[in-house]
């Protein structure tokens, strides 16, 4: 259940929601040179509710670094207070602007530290590491995106906690195309799949670990000038994993975005 | 103004800090526009916004993502550096394109700055070109008067005065001395009335969302006999049973927003609006403004009926109908 639990905390965190992007999954966006972004987003799943506050900056137009610290709220079992910090890095390595559109991939990596207390339940204990791929097309009217990333799990004890692939896609729509200063709305739906490896304790496998679980999820992103407010629920579809392990939870997702001016 | 203004407006006041309004087309000499590839999303352009309007001689810029370009607007012929515009796109993350420059001449007295100020007026009555030359010869005969644009569309106009010697009320007199007019000084600030009334409309439609889930979706449930149903709702969001236990504050403040919002969304000068950004973008801004005042109302009807409503309504009916 505790491994369940941090599984799903830091799916939660490698989880980029910058700007225009899915909400559970990848998108390739940047906040441009020198720009950045605050972000605060409030979480539930099984486990309650976490609020994780990001900060977003801009190196390059194409290079952005992200560091998202969580502050776990108290459930049974669990304190109050702040979990593993998470540093993220993406890079934009394909661009092609077009009047009103644009099409990206950007590579992502990130580290995530064991600073939460691991003996309150707010931390893995474990350093963990992250690889992906993403996939983005934006136009006034649509968007589509696509990625793929990797978590490599590292080691505490005894146990080895399987690694996780994530894919996902997803589709947008505005459905009007308003002007600069004006609201704008833009809805989404993900698809989601998650292949959790088989944990191994002192060499051998757990029975009740591991498996593949879908999910789609509905979301909105609702912006007005440099203010973004982000909703999703991640409702599970399909579930096979391995044993007797609890069935997916439906998660919920609410975020605001501000981007803030250029340092230079 | 500008006080009171903020005033009005101080619940909203950290999202006023953080959202800018958009620049009017006042007085320019130079018209730069940049075609900039990518522009797709407004949340997006915010940055490029910020880098382009440190540019030195930027004056105003406005984004017109539906068009692909950004337009610079400089007090002097030359001041805005192409090479630096195409560097700023590009650090905000876009692909600059073509750079398009335009001059428009005002008289000398504008290039002097400190002894010259731009009013702006609201004008009602205008029917016609001929009006508009009726006011823009009326206005230009005042001394002092340097530079009038009357504009039909918007019924507006940005009269060039010399400080000192020209005031408001002035140019108010002489319009309305020519016996169908209706003038007054423009009561807003860039685009902060229309960001306002966004503003306000939102929240409004925010929380009445919230009593909609709060207090109106679990009677509802419950009037069609879905109690169990209501059980998992609350348990799936726990958190929705200390929002509904204040729900007359919730009902109270969501009542008075929708009260202020369809003040400024259905007021006679509403589409002052439209004054500042023009054309279709703002028509169609009109059309979601009303759609969210109008949705935010009949959200908090929709709660108000499963709140208070229907108790009473199925108590009536009991005791009529079916004993």
């Amino acid at each position: 259940m505790k491994n369940a639990f941090f599984i799903l905390l830091f799916t939660f965190l490698i989880g980029n929601v910058f700007a225009h992007e899915p909400l559970f999954g990848l998108g390739p966006h940047t906040v441009g040179q020198y720009a950045w972004a605050l972000e605060s987003e409030i979480e539930r799943d099984d486990d309650g509710w976490t609020n994780h506050y990001e900060i977003i900056y801009g190196i390059t137009p194409d290079i952005a670094i992200t560091a998202a610290l969580p502050y776990l709220f108290s459930v049974e079992g669990r304190k109050g207070g702040v979990g593993d910090l998470v540093i993220r890095g993406k890079y934009r390595f394909i661009r092609r602007d077009a009047p009103g559109a644009s099409n990206a991939f950007a590579l992502h990596g990130g580290i995530k530290l064991s600073t939460g207390d691991q003996s309150e339940n707010r931390g893995s204990g474990t350093t963990d590491y992250l690889i992906g791929l993403s996939f983005g097309h934006e136009s006034r009217r649509n968007y589509a995106f696509a990625g793929i990333r990797y978590k490599i799990n590292g080691i505490i004890g005894d146990l080895n906690r399987g690694d996780i692939l994530h894919i996902n896609a997803a589709y947008g729509i505005r459905p009007w195309q308003l002007e600069y200063a004006d609201p704008d709305p833009v809805f989404l739906v993900e698809i989601l799949g998650q292949f959790k490896g088989r944990n191994y304790r002192e060499g051998n496998p757990e029975l009740n670990s591991g498996g593949i679980s879908l999910g789609i999820a509905p979301g909105i992103l609702f912006s007005y000038r440099n203010v973004m407010l982000k909703a999703g629920v991640k409702i599970p579809i399909f579930d096979k994993l391995n044993g007797s392990q609890p069935a997916s939870v439906r998660e919920f997702v609410f975020a605001v975005d501000v981007h803030m001016p250029p340092f230079k | 103004m500008i006080k009171t203004l903020t005033k009005r407006t101080l619940f909203f006041l950290p999202f006023l800090i953080l959202v800018n309004g958009q620049p009017a087309e006042n007085s320019w000499k130079e018209k730069v526009t940049v075609r900039v590839d990518g522009l797709a999303c407004p949340f997006c352009a915010y940055g490029l916004e910020k880098k382009l309007e440190r540019l030195n001689g930027v004056e105003d810029l406005i984004i017109k993502i539906n068009e692909g370009v950004v337009i610079l607007y400089s007090d002097e012929k030359g001041k805005i550096d192409e090479k630096l515009i195409r560097q700023k796109v590009k650090e905000a993350g876009f692909t600059p394109r073509e750079v398009e420059r335009e001059t428009m001449e005002l008289s000398g007295a504008r290039s002097n700055g400190d002894d010259v100020k731009t009013i702006h007026l609201s004008i009602d009555g205008m029917k016609c070109e001929f009006c508009v030359l009726n006011i823009e010869t009326a206005l230009k005969n005042i001394e002092g008067v340097d530079e009038v644009i009357v504009n039909l569309e918007n019924n507006s106009a940005e009269v060039l005065v010399k400080k000192g010697i020209v005031r408001a009320d002035t140019l108010i007199e002489v319009i309305e001395g020519l016996g169908k007019f209706k003038a007054r000084v423009k009561k807003y600030k860039k685009g902060i009335d229309f960001m306002k009334q966004n503003i306000v409309n939102f929240f409004a439609l925010f929380t009445s969302t919230g009593i909609l889930l709060c207090c109106a979706l679990p009677a509802a449930i419950a009037a069609i006999a879905g109690g169990a149903a209501v059980g998992t709702f609350l348990t799936t969001f726990p958190w929705l049973i200390p929002i509904s236990q204040h729900k007359g504050w919730i009902f109270l403040v969501s009542g008075i927003l929708i009260g202020f919002s369809g003040f400024l969304t259905l007021r006679p000068h509403g589409k002052i609006a439209c004054s500042v950004t023009g054309g279709k973008g703002c028509e169609d801004t009109g059309r979601l403004t009303k759609f969210m005042f109008w949705g935010a109302v009949a959200v908090y009807g929709t709660g108000v009926f499963f709140s208070y409503g229907i108790v009473p309504i199925l108590r009536l009916l009991d005791k009529y109908m079916f004993t």
